[in-house]
C-alpha cells in the first residue's frame, strides 16, 4: 500500500498535486507584478530571488534555493496581482503546482492540514525574525543575524543580492565580510 | 578610471541578458496594462520601451557598421573611458533614491505614437542584437573605434563608452518600467479599452 506523501514530497508528485517540472533559464522571470500567482513552487535545483522595484532600484525581499518552497504568497492567497517579481538567479529547476490542486490536497486529509499549518507557523516565525532584521540599525548586526541563521545563503546567492536584502551597499557588505 | 575588460563585459552582458528576459516577461501582460499611465505626463511601459527602441535604431547599425569596417585586435585588457564617455554613463545610469528628471530630445520622445505589443517584440530583437554586438566588440579596439552619438554626428564616443552608455541607458528605463509595473498591478480594475 502506497503511503500518502508529506507536503514537501507531494509538491514533486504529478499524481497528488498535478506537479509539473519546469526549467528556468538564468534571469528568467517566473512572475511579475500585474500577474496573479496561481502556482506554488518547489525548487529542485538552482536559486530564485523575490524582489520589488522602487526608488530607482531593485530590492531583494527573499530568496529560495534547492529544497525550498516559494511563491508570491499575498497574490497566491488573495487572488490579487502579485506585488513582487520572482526571477531565476541561475538556471533553475522547479516543480510547479497549481493552487486548486494544492488546496484540494491540503484539505483532503488531516495529516496534510497539519503539515500546512506547520508550514504557515514556520513562515510566521521567519517573518518575525525578518521584522527584527529590519528594525536593527547596525549593518554589522544585520549581517551577523542573517549569517547565523542562514549560512547557506552565502553559498547559493551572489553577494550583490544579499547586500540588497541586508539593506546595505555591496561595498559595505564586502567590508563586513573581510573584517 | 580603469576597468578590467572582463568585468566590464560581464556586467554589460548580464544587464543585456536581464533586459531580454524582462522583455519576455512583459509579453505575458495585457495590452491595457502596458498602456497604463499613472498620470498623463508619465511614460507608460510601451513608451519606455519605444524610447529605447529609438536609441537602438541609431546605435545598433552604427556599431555594427563600425565593427565591419575594422579588424579585431585582442590587445584589450583594461579599458579607460573618455571623460565625456564617463560623464554620459554617470548621468544616465539609475541611482537609487534619486529620480533625475531629464528632458528627452524630441526625436527620441515616444509620446503620442501608436504603440502596441509589437513594441515589446522589437525591444527583444534589439536586445538580442546588442548581445551579439557586445560579443563581437570584445575583440575590437574599444578606444579608437568611434561611434556617432544621437546628439550630433560631430560628437562621437569611443566604442567602449557607447556600449556602456547604451546598456546603462537601457537599464535606467527598464528600472523605470519595472517600478511602473507595480502600479499597474494595483489597479486591476483598469479601463480595458
Amino acid at each position: 500500500m502506497q503511503h500518502r506523501p508529506n507536503l514537501l514530497e507531494a509538491l514533486r508528485s504529478v499524481e497528488y498535486l498535478k506537479s509539473e517540472k519546469r526549467e528556468l533559464s538564468r534571469h528568467e522571470y517566473l512572475l511579475t507584478p500585474g500577474v496573479v500567482e496561481n502556482n506554488i513552487y518547489f525548487i529542485e535545483e538552482g536559486a530564485l530571488r523575490l524582489f520589488y522595484v522602487s526608488r530607482n532600484a531593485e530590492h531583494d525581499i527573499r530568496f529560495g534555493y534547492s529544497g525550498n518552497i516559494i511563491t508570491s504568497l499575498g497574490s497566491f492567497l488573495t487572488g490579487k496581482s502579485s506585488e513582487y517579481y520572482i526571477q531565476a538567479i541561475r538556471k533553475t529547476i522547479v516543480y510547479q503546482v497549481p493552487k486548486t490542486a494544492f488546496f484540494h490536497f491540503v484539505h483532503s486529509d488531516l495529516q496534510s492540514m497539519k503539515e500546512y499549518g506547520e508550514l504557515m507557523e514556520q513562515l510566521a516565525l521567519q517573518q518575525l525574525e525578518r521584522e527584527l532584521d529590519l528594525l536593527t540599525d547596525s549593518p554589522s548586526e544585520r549581517y551577523q543575524r542573517v549569517l547565523e541563521r542562514s549560512p547557506q545563503l552565502f553559498q547559493e546567492i551572489p553577494l550583490k543580492y544579499i547586500a540588497s536584502y541586508l539593506r546595505m551597499t555591496p561595498e559595505t557588505l564586502s567590508r563586513l565580510r573581510n573584517r | 578610471m580603469q576597468l578590467s575588460i572582463d568585468e566590464m563585459f560581464e556586467e554589460l552582458t548580464e544587464l543585456t541578458q536581464k533586459a531580454i528576459q524582462f522583455g519576455y516577461a512583459l509579453k505575458r501582460l495585457e495590452h491595457y496594462q502596458l498602456k497604463y499611465k499613472p498620470s498623463s505626463n508619465v511614460w507608460n511601459i510601451y513608451e519606455c520601451l519605444e524610447h529605447l527602441n529609438l536609441y537602438g535604431d541609431h546605435y545598433l547599425p552604427e556599431i555594427e557598421q563600425a565593427l565591419k569596417m575594422s579588424n579585431p585586435n585582442s590587445k584589450n585588457s583594461n579599458y579607460q573611458g573618455s571623460a565625456l564617455g564617463n560623464y554620459f554613463v554617470k548621468i544616465i545610469r539609475p541611482v537609487e533614491g534619486k529620480i533625475k528628471k531629464m528632458k528627452t530630445a524630441t526625436p527620441m520622445n515616444p509620446i503620442a505614437k501608436e504603440l502596441n505589443k509589437g513594441t515589446v517584440d522589437r525591444f527583444i530583437d534589439q536586445q538580442q542584437k546588442l548581445l551579439e554586438l557586445l560579443e563581437k566588440s570584445r575583440n575590437h579596439d574599444l578606444k579608437n573605434i568611434k561611434i556617432k552619438t544621437t546628439l550630433s554626428r560631430f560628437i562621437a564616443l569611443r566604442l567602449g563608452d557607447t556600449l556602456r552608455f547604451v546598456v546603462h541607458h537601457t537599464e535606467r528605463h527598464l528600472v523605470q518600467a519595472g517600478e511602473l509595473l507595480h502600479k499597474v498591478g494595483k489597479n486591476v480594475e483598469l479601463n480595458m479599452a
